[in-house]
């Protein structure tokens, strides 16, 4: 028996599912998840040094002209955004594809579209030179003063392709896992919801299973809202119809909002799909688990228009929804998702090596960055801290140490299985220095928030430098961190991609 | 803004030598077609080929000949459409039709048969094409195509050439050699032709000044209508070359076991 085989046993054994199905049905579908992951993830990299680049410019330590930081402002925003959701649902699509049949063909189409959405992104920012932020907010991308309509036109139009590669994924994913489960009812455990677990006829969903078919419906409803909104504002550009800011406001936070959202509870269903394995133990479908996660159905599609308090026309009544969703989507799904977790860890025996790390950092983020969007969406502390360095506090450490930890983490955890090679020692260290690095990186902009400082600003007052100066370092740790990892993922990644068609295969 | 005129939808350009190459190019395929089901029933073809390549001869004439190709001597817009049909519509309609017979016919001789499967490796043809439609863009070639019409055909020509070895890896079916095997290698190449021809496209575009001089001296062009006009035409080679490159995902990557098979 080969050791891939024997982990396979073991894990049947456990009730675990292993990363690649007995029948290696899922080989092609692994593939395509190992691609979306080194896609996104090698992205993100390019990202944070364009990151780097605003945070020396905001420190006065590399001074570069301000038409050019809102053009690397927008570009750091909308690629960290995209390249984060396609390395998480990438790993998604891996940690079902053993008991769901996915189509590995449709997960590849869905990549090129997403990818050729992203082009124009870079292209309209970078030599188009719009600079309009990554949220696109009407009316202010149709009327740049350094940037042409056509500039505006491709970012709209790098969004569209995205939302459609986003929706073919998800459109195929919620077909695939209905299939699988029988419908919908029984992929949400709906009997078993409203019984309070007493009606057990119904096979449950694994967790991570219906993780997706949660977030499969999330990402429908956000691409589809995200794909009409740009009717009416390519009509607008046209000169046949003027459009409404406050609409159009709405609709695109539903979309990017969502969009940026679903990337942490993607991240969240890696751990659900991870840890089992790490500790031997299975995670257990329970009331509080299906509870925790069909409420984000609902509750992840109202919380976006916390970013709209500061919008005076916007109805109170959206705005208290705002208020009362943003605690209810965050809290539940996370304490449940701590609280199983632990149950998991303790006691397990497990052994700490880098993929469980990257693992339990991104819990850590996902509670720090959590409680910090969960504040900022309070209606009072709102009014003072949002348009402060608070807002990159919060939604920088729930990616960078909440879904890019997770996704990080699921990788290692692939390339582990299907090289059967171990990570290197030095990778653990290699994780403490991202976890420091980034959190140092991260509690500059908290400080930073709490004292004021704006944010979206090119150029930073003498006094307000010091707290990017200091983060400046933190940055260098975070990149020798993610470097060595990245190196690490590396040497071993052929393997792995070789493994996807199995251990005998391989011989 | 000043007016350029154009001519419409009646007014084609009559060009015998090259109507007569179509014609000439359609008719020795329509006879290969008909002699493969001839011969024996394995070298048959289906319809659809001839259909594509005859779509593609149509194709052709479309972009050369139709008001398309001649209002492209004013209007680099119209140039552009010109360049779109035959790089991402012709080319792989050719190859859709003659690739299969290439894959098939022993008689050919083996340099005939061979060719495409060494000039059309990824690389090399991924380079040849985006050399081409590089250079050719460039304000000097491009001027050079305008001031003088057998330069004008060679780039054609270039542009067909180059175009129908980027399809090949993707479209060519040859038994020997097979350069892209699995759906990672396709979606990488797709993505390298996506982006060179998008950042030519997108240059073209955003460029703040008239890139092609010849056009401000076209009668009833300005400076400001030569720049619009410069705008659309970047346009026309960036968005309609995402959705070409969408459909083109669609039909080429393929289930995995059908690449097995393939491949085997």
């Amino acid at each position: 028996m080969t050791p891939a085989s024997r982990q396979a046993a073991l894990a049947d054994a456990a009730g675990l599912t292993p990363l690649l199905a007995p029948d290696r049905a899922n080989s092609s579908v692994l593939r395509v998840a190992l691609a979306y992951l080194v896609v996104g993830l090698g992205s993100f990299l390019l990202m944070g040094l364009l990151g780097l680049l605003m945070r020396l410019d905001q420190g006065g330590i590399l001074v570069i002209a301000p038409v050019w930081f809102y053009r690397v402002m927008t570009l750091h925003g909308a690629g960290m955004v995209a390249s984060i959701l396609l390395a998480v649902t990438g790993g998604l699509a891996g940690a079902v594809s053993a008991t769901t049949r996915l189509s590995a063909r449709v997960l590849w189409i869905a990549l090129v579209i997403y990818v050729i959405g992203t082009s124009f992104v870079i292209l309209a920012t970078m030599v188009g030179g719009f600079g309009g932020g990554w949220t696109v907010l009407y009316p202010l991308p149709t009327h740049g003063l350094v940037w042409t309509l056509d500039a505006a036109l491709a970012m709209y139009a790098g969004y569209l392709f995205v939302a459609l590669g986003l929706l073919l994924y998800s459109v195929h994913m919620l077909h695939a896992l209905a299939s699988a489960h029988g419908g919908l009812v029984r992929l949400f455990a709906l009997r078993f919801l409203f019984s309070f677990g007493r009606d057990t006829r119904d096979p449950l969903p694994r967790p991570p299973e219906l993780i997706a078919g949660v977030i499969s419906i999330d990402s429908i409803a956000a691409a589809t809202v995200g794909a009409l909104y740009l009717v009416p504002i390519f009509l607008h550009a046209a000169g046949v119809i003027s459009v409404d800011a406050l609409y159009a406001k709405n609709a695109v936070l539903l979309f990017g909002h969502t969009m940026a959202n679903l990337s942490i509870y993607v991240g969240a269903g890696l751990v659900y799909a991870a840890l089992p394995a790490f500790t031997g133990r299975p995670w257990r479908t329970t009331w509080a688990v299906v509870c925790a996660w069909d409420l984000i159905i609902i509750l992840m599609l109202t919380n976006y228009s916390h970013h709209l308090y500061a919008d005076f026309a916007q109805p109170v009544g959206l705005q208290l929804l705002a208020e009362i969703a943003s605690y209810a989507v965050a809290l539940p799904s996370f304490i449940v998702t701590i609280i199983g977790a632990l149950a998991l860890i303790y006691r397990s025996g497990i052994r700490w090596t880098a993929a469980p790390m990257l693992m339990a950092l991104g819990i850590w983020g996902w509670v720090f960055g959590g409680l910090g969007a969960v504040l900022d969406a309070t209606i009072p502390v709102n009014q003072v801290l949002h348009n402060t360095m608070w807002v990159p506090a919060h939604f920088h450490t729930y990616y960078l140490l909440g879904a890019v930890a997770f996704a990080w983490g699921y990788l290692f955890h692939m390339v582990r299985e299907l090289s059967n090679q171990r990570a290197s020692r030095a990778s653990s260290i290699a994780v403490w220095l991202y976890g420091i690095g980034g959190a140092g990186f991260i509690l500059m902009f908290f400080v930073a928030g709490a004292n004021s400082v704006p944010r979206r600003y090119a150029v930073h007052l003498a006094q307000w430098q010091t707290y990017a100066r200091v983060a400046i370092p933190f940055v260098i740790v975070l990149a020798l961190g993610l470097a060595w990892l990245s190196w690490d993922l590396a040497r071993r990644f052929m393997a792995a991609w070789r493994g996807t068609e199995g251990p005998a295969l391989q011989s | 803004m000043g007016t350029v005129s154009v001519s419409f939808v009646w007014g084609w350009e009559w060009d015998p030598p090259f109507v007569a190459a179509l014609v000439v190019a359609e008719l020795v395929y329509v006879v290969l077609w008909a002699r493969g089901g001839i011969v024996s029933r394995s070298l048959r073809l289906p319809p659809s080929r001839l259909t594509a390549f005859t779509a593609a001869m149509a194709i052709i004439a479309i972009a050369l000949l139709s008001p398309i190709g001649v209002n492209g001597e004013r209007l680099l817009s119209m140039h552009m459409v010109e360049h779109d049909l035959l790089i991402w519509v012709a080319a792989p309609l050719v190859l859709v039709g003659v690739a299969p017979m290439l894959d098939r016919a022993e008689r050919f001789p083996a340099v005939v048969r061979k060719a495409p499967g060494y000039l059309g490796r990824p690389l090399v043809a991924w380079v040849t094409s985006t050399i081409l439609l590089w250079v050719w863009h460039a304000p000097l070639a491009y001027e050079w195509t305008l001031a003088d019409e057998t330069v004008h055909h060679i780039e054609h020509l270039s542009f067909l050439g180059a175009y129908l070895l980027y399809w090949w890896p993707l479209i060519g079916s040859s038994r020997e050699i097979d350069s892209l095997p699995t759906n990672g290698a396709r979606v990488a190449y797709l993505v390298a032709g996506m982006m060179q021809s998008a950042l030519l496209g997108a240059l073209i575009t955003f460029h703040q000044s008239v890139l092609y001089t010849a056009y401000l001296h076209v009668p009833g062009a300005t400076p400001v209508s030569a720049l619009a006009n410069q705008r659309l035409a970047g346009a026309l080679m960036w968005y309609p070359g995402a959705i070409i490159f969408t459909v083109a995902a669609v039909l080429v990557i393929r289930p995995p076991a059908r690449l097995a098979t393939r491949a085997a």
